[in-house]
């Protein structure tokens, strides 16, 4: 009967401390030990996933393809209006101007993203470059190939980065129209985010189809990174602010490359 | 042998499946069939709480090395009371009352783990939890017709 006990109370011993250790572990996130065992973990497990990473790649070809048509096409058509114009405008007036305005200032560090394709809702990623490479140590912006927010570093090592991507639902970034309809971005689910703290007086500023990019009040994110789009806006008797539906511009399913903005 | 046989066979099973089981999705939430939760069951009903516990705790502490970063240590957490409580339906000795547990417990760690993940209604984490355990315990059944005899032995 006592033996029966002490089984019994080293199960319940066990369970306290696997308890203890996982809120230990909540409240040592920030600790840079951890944060390198998670990307050790993470980048060793990106070997194991290898063979569904390359399946899941060759599933996606196909729609990437297709999606490669279209801008294709799309970019043929601008091509020839561009070209149109181009016979028309005189290229040297204000050259210097025209040019400040189309390139950004910021300078990009180029990354290849180690997959594990763990889950399809991980709320970070790993980079193949780190403080050699350039990174700084203090949280960065990282964007895609057509300029959207990704996320931003969270932790930087020698050889490696972690990125906190923007599907994490305590992911919480500042944004603004083109016609200064301020606000905060945070993820719902899927590729849907929500944006609070807009008021229903900037109803009429705001459409379908407008986007939303980062302000300038960050110290993280420069101004006018684009961060998503507005899917639907309702206004409820009930409340004071307007329930804005985003969509996530980035397409976090199929990168493979993203930019580190320095 | 033939039941150790058996169970190399279904752990070796849930393993491939965890790490190479296509992904089956729904407008980007995970629905397929949770092999962890299985692993765990079986483990726990097998060898009894504290390996659940251990074997929960540390999948769980895989899971938030590689997927969390500002929930870091929820799904360990969520793993060892999985565990825990797998580990103490074992005693239960009435097969049909064993599975109805079973399968609350996996409904509440799916509804939690949709919780941790997603910021949307009850409703939806109702919703979407239901059917992941519904396609979990359909292939823990499945499994079970397969290797009959090596589950009537933790059955009892």
């Amino acid at each position: 009967m006592k033996k029966k006990k002490n089984i019994i109370n080293k199960d319940f011993f066990v369970f306290i401390v696997c308890c203890i250790l996982s809120i230990v572990l909540f409240f040592s996130k920030d600790i840079s030990g951890i944060k390198k065992i998670k990307i050790h973990t993470s980048n060793f497990f990106s070997i194991i996933f290898s063979p569904k990473k390359t399946a899941i790649k060759l599933s996606n070809l196909d729609s990437v393809n297709d999606s490669l048509m279209n801008e294709l096409k799309d970019a043929k058509e601008e091509n020839i209006k561009l070209n149109q114009k181009i016979n028309n405008i005189d290229l040297y007036n204000n050259y210097n101007k025209k040019l400040d305005k189309l390139i950004s200032s910021h300078e990009f560090i180029p990354a290849k993203i180690l997959n594990h394709s763990f889950s399809k809702s991980a709320n970070i990623l790993n980079l193949n470059v780190g403080l050699r490479d350039g990174v700084s140590k203090s949280y960065r912006a990282v964007v895609d190939f057509e300029g959207n927010l990704v996320g931003k570093t969270s932790f930087v090592s020698n050889d490696f980065t972690e990125v906190h991507r923007i599907n994490d639902k305590l992911f919480h970034v500042l944004v603004n129209t083109k016609n200064n309809v301020f606000g905060q971005f945070s993820y719902v689910s899927r590729n849907r985010g929500i944006i609070e703290s807009v008021t229903k007086y900037y109803e009429k500023f705001l459409n379908k189809g407008d986007i939303f990019y980062t302000s300038s009040s960050s110290t993280i994110y420069p101004e006018n990174i684009k961060v998503a789009k507005i899917v639907s806006i309702e206004s409820k008797p009930t409340k004071v602010h307007l329930d804005i539906t985003v969509e996530i511009l980035t397409k976090l399913d199929i990168l493979e490359n993203v930019f580190i903005i320095k | 042998m033939f039941l150790l046989l058996s169970r190399s066979i279904i752990i070796l099973i849930l393993c491939l499946a965890i790490l190479y089981f296509p992904y089956l999705g729904y407008y980007g939430i995970d629905l397929g069939p949770s092999f962890i939760l299985i692993l765990i069951t079986i483990i726990g009903l097998k060898s009894g709480k504290r390996s659940a516990t251990l074997l929960g705790f540390f999948i769980g502490l895989i899971q938030d090395f590689m997927i969390q970063y500002l929930s870091l240590g929820f799904f360990s957490l969520l793993g060892t009371c999985f565990g825990y409580s797998i580990g103490n339906i074992r005693i239960i000795r009435d097969i049909r009352m064993k599975y109805i547990l079973i399968f609350i417990v996996f409904f509440i760690y799916s509804y939690l783990y949709f919780m941790i993940t997603y910021s949307e209604s009850y409703f939806f984490y109702f919703k979407f939890a239901l059917i992941k355990t519904g396609l979990t315990i359909f292939v823990f059944f499945l499994l079970r017709n397969f290797f009959i005899n090596f589950f009537k032995t933790i059955e009892k």
